[in-house]
């Protein structure tokens, strides 16, 4: 069952795998998915050791592929546990994230994907009773360490949350929040660093002409593509998007991930999504995630044709979760 | 995808049937209607009750603006003509009429008939002046020969039962009168009612008169006289044809075994000097104060001769005043209380007349004549005033035949126009107990009426108008429910009481607001989730704290505390904030590895040390700076160590007028604006003195506490100028003005400087910046207050002013504490409840937590936050006992932080108790809380209005 197989692919460019923009009529796929349903529901015999093991609360190991070890890390995850409260909701992870490159965090609900992204900007430190163990170095500097400036750290990066969050404020306030907050106040930069952001984020066209209402008038979709607006626009180091596609129509989706794609040429992107189309679509590296732990992480085009694990691959195709 | 096993399909089967029975059940319709129907019956309830409560208020209140309700009453002719003097007995059944010989008649007011007539004369004299003060019924007759005679003139009403009347009364029917004519002894007859089967009300007059005394000085007649009681004193002024003006306090004395009484008259000097041209005047009049005279002439002129004490001091005139510009005066009367004369002019016009106490325009006794009100009735020529015996309502007769009742000191009209004659009132008066009027016509006609009065001394004007009231200076608001007589006017303006309610609740709000505020945002925002739990609760505690107990407290504690520490409270508004903020500075300067390690417990142990410390600094600077500002200048000491020479009258300043004495804001106006100072009732000014002199006085003023540096000194206007008051009410404002300055303008440009500098480096500049920024206030207010200075302006005349212990700013801070715990939790709930999400969006964004809380949780909070504050606006406007024991309960009308005022409610709780019910003064307090409610609807209205207004813009959270 287990495949002992370690892939060694690096992943090839993402030019030359990602479609061209002109061919999108359909979806395409960045890799070929599994034939899926091929035996229907003749299989409900398959046996999952490591889930199961998870399920039992045993430590297991993660797989983490040779491809991702050879990236330059632009962050180190190593043995980072979670805990709301007395329930953990992070096991030792280890999870370097390669600089440049858009990674996808997979698994089922609840699994701690969103959890694991907001430990990165160490917004979980608002919530009460959290407390972590482990570390993460963010470009050689610790994130949990002591002397870190918080504040600091999240201005270099960007967040969109799983729902979206935009300030009861105008559209074009929300969009330039992070800039205002850094105390640029010149009306031209405002404004073009609104125009630039709202483009990017497939929105411009919608609000361009209202750009003074509110931004509580937007429908959900609109909101969301506005939060990503907002996270983008001052040129973030780091991606943080939890879920960013969840509430948006298929070419708004489609939209953002080009955006993805732009961003990620200059600037790493940690994306967590149940798509798994939308995985294989965007992400070099895709990881995947069970109730805390990370199970299996590589680069995407392994993950999807290549797993090791049989879990990871009927998780992708769909056959399990 | 995974099937479902045949279990879960199996297990979908037996729901189906369930769903097949899924139907609310009847008894959810029933509570679910019947929870329906009690919250819209409950609802109603409570707007029944608001709405009843406010028409009770209003039915109470409303009496007091009606007019007085007039009937017509009897009115016939009589045969008694021209009377020059009414009395009326309590009931109107009978009226006494005094011609100008002296002639009285009683008539009966049923049918007109004269039952008898006697005369005031004695023995073969004539009577030819007379006058007679209502409230008390004493008379004064001049006679020909040039004597007097005091004595009482009233109609007495006794009640006797069947047996003791005439058998010419037994007959009358019930509830009629008829006469009972005289007969032997009984000289005068009576008239009697019949009140009911067997009793009967006997209305018999009182004429008591005395001997004859002589007047010493002057011949002739007696032309005019006047005579006024005062307690047990009785006085008299009268002129006899020749001129002359006599003044005489009056004793009589009764003979043992009955018989007439003596009169003793003492004379006082009267230096009559008429002015120049005039001959002896048309009336005279002598005030109820005992001491002053009025010599009145038709053409209004007016003169006033006064004598300090009239068992010592002779009369000399004081003033002339012109009180009729133009028309001529057609009759006179003293008001009640007998200082205020009413004169009726040619015109139609009333004009109320007075001495007002007025320090600077007044003449040497600083107090002038004025008038103070004017009323026009219809253009007939004013021809008789009648004033009442025990209230300050007047009724007014003309030419025209009409008559009219109005109450001077309200200005209030009751009724106006009723038609008496054809001809001219000669006569009429208000009855004694102020439910009827009574006028007679020269030609023998009389006409009653029986009025419901209502409330004479409550008008508009006189709840929310300037009145001017009888002796003060000029029209004020005043507040006065208890007058120290009965004569005295009451004074029933509103407007101090709702100025005190704003004063109150402003200082309240401007204390609490931002303490409750920030504390609100500081818990929400800031504090440990751990500590947050212990130190939301103890706030909330403090709401529970009885406002009785923190009134009590105020007024037994603070009160004189404050009182003691004057100077290091006022400095602790300064130092505490400016110590945190210090703190946070030098916060920036520690390491953040170092303080990071702090635990968050720790950190509001050291808020709180550090508040602690800033009071204990204030303690010391606090009489530091009291000591430097609040001192005596130089001259101040020289001129109190004795070194300073009189100002010849030349350079006396003009505005100080006669003044004999100063008080201690005039002595301050002179100092400061003049320079010059008033010493053992002369205008000084400050000499030099010789070294040997200086140290004496340095030795003499060191023990002298007038001469101490305070501030209580100061706010009393003991000495110094006006720099130190502006200096500390300046700081204040100019630091905040700065501050925003500084953060608009000069700090985005210090910043792009500061980020190429290192942490520490940077910290010290924003320190170095932090340091200037304290000097720049200091140096700005400093300058400020020397231009207001210099301008001639003077905190003391404004929002400082005379310390008094309950001032406004003990009850500013304490009831600030009562609204602090309601405006905190509300607000902090209002923040609590701002959408996590919000704030994550925020700090992921890189915002500090102040900037998410100042951007985006406070606007979206801002409508809770401001129904908070409103709140506690609500609760403060209508604050009772904490006021009521914590302020003086003066209605003074200044916002001089350092005194007392009174609010609505606090007269409420006070007044009501003692209000008999359906009096005025009842109805008043009612009409205290329906403006005290007007006033908090208003608020409220306007506050949900605002509220509302942010309230949309964070709807569709
Ligand atoms: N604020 C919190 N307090 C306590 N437990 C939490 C909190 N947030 C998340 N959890 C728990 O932590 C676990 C991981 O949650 P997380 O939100 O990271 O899941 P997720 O992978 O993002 O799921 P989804 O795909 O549904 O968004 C879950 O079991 C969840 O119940
Ligand atoms: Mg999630």
């Amino acid at each position: 069952m287990v495949s002992p197989v370690e892939s060694n692919s690096v992943p090839s460019g993402r030019v030359m795998i990602r479609p061209m923009a002109q061919d999108r009529g359909s979806i395409p796929a960045r890799v070929t998915m599994p034939a899926s349903g091929g035996d229907g529901g003749a299989t409900p015999q398959v046996r999952y050791p490591i889930i199961d093991a998870i399920r039992r609360g045993e430590a297991v190991e993660s797989r983490t592929h040779e491809s991702v070890k050879l990236e330059d890390h632009v962050l180190q995850i190593r043995q980072f546990c979670l805990w709301y409260g007395a329930a953990q909701a992070l096991h030792s992870i280890d999870m370097p994230v390669a600089r440049g490159r858009v990674t996808a965090l997979i698994g089922p609900s609840g699994c701690g994907k969103s959890t694991l992204l907001r430990s990165v900007n160490r917004l979980n430190d608002l919530i009460d009773g959290v407390h972590v163990k482990g570390e993460m170095i963010l470009n050689g500097r610790p994130v949990y360490a002591h002397d870190v400036d918080v504040i600091d750290l999240r201005k270099r990066m960007g967040m969109v949350f799983q729902k979206p969050n935009p300030f009861p404020m105008s559209i074009y306030e929300n969009v330039v929040y992070p800039l205002r907050i850094d105390g640029e106040n010149r009306r031209s930069v405002l404004d073009a660093a609104c125009e630039r952001s709202l483009k990017a984020a497939a929105i411009w066209d919608e609000v361009k002409d209202r750009l003074s209402q509110s931004a509580l008038g937007l429908s959900g979709g609109q909101q969301q593509r506005l939060c990503i607006a907002r996270a983008i626009v001052a040129d973030p180091e780091v991606l943080l998007l939890d879920e960013p596609c969840s509430a948006l129509d298929p070419v708004a989706t489609l939209r953002i991930e080009d955006l993805i794609h732009e961003i990620s040429e200059r600037y790493t992107v940690l994306i967590v999504t149940h798509n798994m189309q939308q995985a294989a679509r965007v992400s070099d590296y895709t990881a995947f995630m069970y109730l805390g732990r990370l199970v299996e992480y590589g680069s995407t085009a392994d993950i999807f044709q290549r797993p090791t694990l049989e879990e990871t691959e009927d998780y992708v195709s769909g056959r399990f979760g | 995808m995974r099937t479902l096993g045949p279990g879960v399909w199996a297990s979908m089967g037996e729901s189906e049937q369930s769903l097949s029975r899924r139907a609310t059940r009847r008894h959810v319709h029933a509570i679910d209607h019947l929870a329906g129907v009690l919250i819209s019956v409950g609802g109603f309830l409570v707007i029944v009750a608001v709405l009843g409560i406010c028409v009770y208020l209003v039915a109470e209140v409303v009496p007091l603006f009606r007019g007085a309700d007039v009937r017509e009453g009897s009115a016939a002719s009589m045969d008694a003509k021209y009377p020059r003097l009414v009395v009326c007995d309590e009931y109107k059944r009978s009226a006494m009429l005094v011609d100008a010989q002296g002639v009285v008649s009683l008539v009966n007011l049923g049918d007109g008939r004269v039952v008898s007539r006697g005369t005031l004369a004695s023995e073969g004299r004539r009577v030819t002046a007379m006058s007679r003060e209502s409230s008390s019924g004493r008379v004064a007759i001049g006679l020909d020969d040039g004597s007097v005679r005091t004595g009482e003139l009233q109609i007495e009403g006794e009640t006797v039962g069947k047996d003791e009347v005439s058998a010419a009364a037994a007959s009358i029917e019930v509830g009629k009168a008829g006469i009972v004519p005289p007969s032997g002894d009984d000289v005068w007859g009576a008239v009697v009612e019949r009140i009911s089967e067997t009793q009967y009300r006997v209305l018999k007059p009182k004429v008591d008169l005395g001997e004859p005394a002589e007047l010493d000085n002057g011949t002739g007649a007696v032309v005019s006289i006047d005579l006024r009681t005062r307690g047990s004193d009785e006085f008299l002024v009268a002129m006899r044809e020749d001129g002359s003006v006599s003044y005489e306090l009056v004793s009589v004395t009764r003979p043992l075994g009955g018989g007439t009484p003596k009169t003793m008259l003492s004379p006082v000097d009267v230096k009559a000097a008429y002015p120049e041209g005039r001959s002896k005047p048309d009336w005279v009049f002598v005030s109820g104060d005992q001491n002053q005279l009025l010599l009145l002439w038709r053409d209004g002129l007016c003169q006033r001769y006064l004598s300090t004490n009239v068992y010592e001091k002779p009369f000399e005139p004081i003033e002339t005043a012109d009180l009729l510009p133009e028309g001529s005066i057609s009759t006179a009367a003293m008001q009640l209380g007998g200082l205020t004369l009413l004169l009726g002019d040619e015109s139609g016009n009333v004009h109320s007349a007075f001495i007002a106490v007025d320090p600077i325009k007044g003449v040497s006794d600083g107090a002038h004549l004025v008038v103070g009100y004017r009323h026009h009735f219809d253009d007939a020529k004013i021809t008789s005033i009648g004033v009442g015996n025990r209230d300050r309502t007047v009724v007014v007769g003309d030419a025209a035949g009409k008559v009219h009742v109005f109450n001077p000191t309200s200005h209030k009209e009751l009724a106006s126009g009723l038609a008496a004659f054809e001809g001219e009132v000669a006569a009429t008066l208000p009855a004694p107990k102020l439910d009827g009027i009574v006028a007679f016509s020269a030609a023998g006609q009389y006409r009653v009426w029986s009025v419901e009065m209502g409330h004479p001394e409550v008008s508009v004007r006189s709840l929310f108008g300037k009145l001017w009231y009888e002796g003060t200076p000029e029209p004020s608001y005043v507040y006065q429910s208890s007058a120290g007589e009965d004569t005295s006017e009451i004074k029933y303006s509103l407007v101090p009481l709702v100025f005190g309610t704003i004063k109150a609740t402003v200082f309240a709000m401007l204390f609490a607001v931002p303490l409750a505020v920030l504390a609100a945002i500081y818990t929400s925002e800031f504090m440990d989730k751990h500590v947050r739990r212990v130190v939301k609760p103890t706030i909330e505690m403090m709401a529970s704290l009885p406002s009785v107990v923190l009134g009590f407290v105020a007024a037994i504690v603070v009160a004189p505390l404050v009182r003691d520490i004057l100077p290091m409270v006022l400095m602790s508004f300064f130092v505490v904030p400016l110590g945190m903020l210090v703190a946070a500075y030098a916060w920036q300067l520690i390491p953040p590895p170092a303080t990071r390690k702090i635990r968050p417990g720790l950190k509001l142990a050291m808020m709180f040390m550090i508040a602690a410390g800033s009071m204990a600094l204030a303690s010391s600077a606090g009489p530091a700076a009291e000591r430097a500002m609040f001192r005596p200048s130089e001259r101040e000491r020289w001129v109190m160590g004795g070194s300073y020479e009189p100002v010849v009258d030349a350079e006396r300043p003009a505005w100080l007028g006669n003044l004999r004495s100063l008080s201690p804001e005039q002595q301050r106006r002179l100092r400061v604006e003049n320079g010059l100072f008033f010493q053992d009732g002369k205008v000084v000014r400050a000499v030099e003195p010789s070294a040997e002199k200086k140290a004496e006085i340095d030795l003499s003023l060191a023990s002298n506490e007038s001469a101490a540096p305070s501030i209580r000194t100061w706010l009393d206007g003991g000495f110094g100028g006006p720099w130190p008051g502006w200096m500390l009410a300046m700081i204040g404002p100019v630091a905040m003005v700065l501050s925003v300055i500084n953060s608009k303008y000069v700090s985005r440009a210090f910043h792009e400087k500061l980020l190429h500098l290192q942490r520490l480096t940077a910290a010290l500049a924003e320190t170095a910046r932090f340091v200037l920024l304290i000097v720049a206030t200091l140096g700005v207010s400093a300058g400020l207050a020397a231009l207001l200075s210099s301008a001639g302006l003077d905190p003391r005349d404004s929002f400082f002013g005379s310390f008094n212990q309950r001032n406004t700013l003990v009850v500013g801070i304490i009831m600030g504490f009562a609204v602090i715990p309601i405006i905190y939790t509300i607000s902090e709930d209002a923040l609590s409840s701002v959408p996590d999400m919000l704030r994550s969006a925020s700090l992921g964004a890189g915002a500090t937590p102040w900037q998410t809380a100042v951007r985006i949780v406070l606007p979206v909070a801002a409508s809770g936050i401001f129904s908070a504050v409103m709140i506690g606006f609500g609760r403060a406007a209508g604050e009772t006992m904490i006021v009521v024991m914590a302020t003086g309960n003066t209605a003074t009308m200044k916002w001089n932080v350092f005194e007392g005022f009174r609010t609505l409610s606090a007269t409420i709780a006070v007044e009501l108790p003692e209000a008999p019910v359906g009096s005025a003064h009842f109805r008043v307090l009612f009409l205290c809380g329906l403006v005290l409610f007007a006033m908090t609807f208003v608020l409220n209205t306007t506050a949900e209005a605002v509220r509302q207004h942010f309230r949309r813009r964070s709807a569709a959270l």
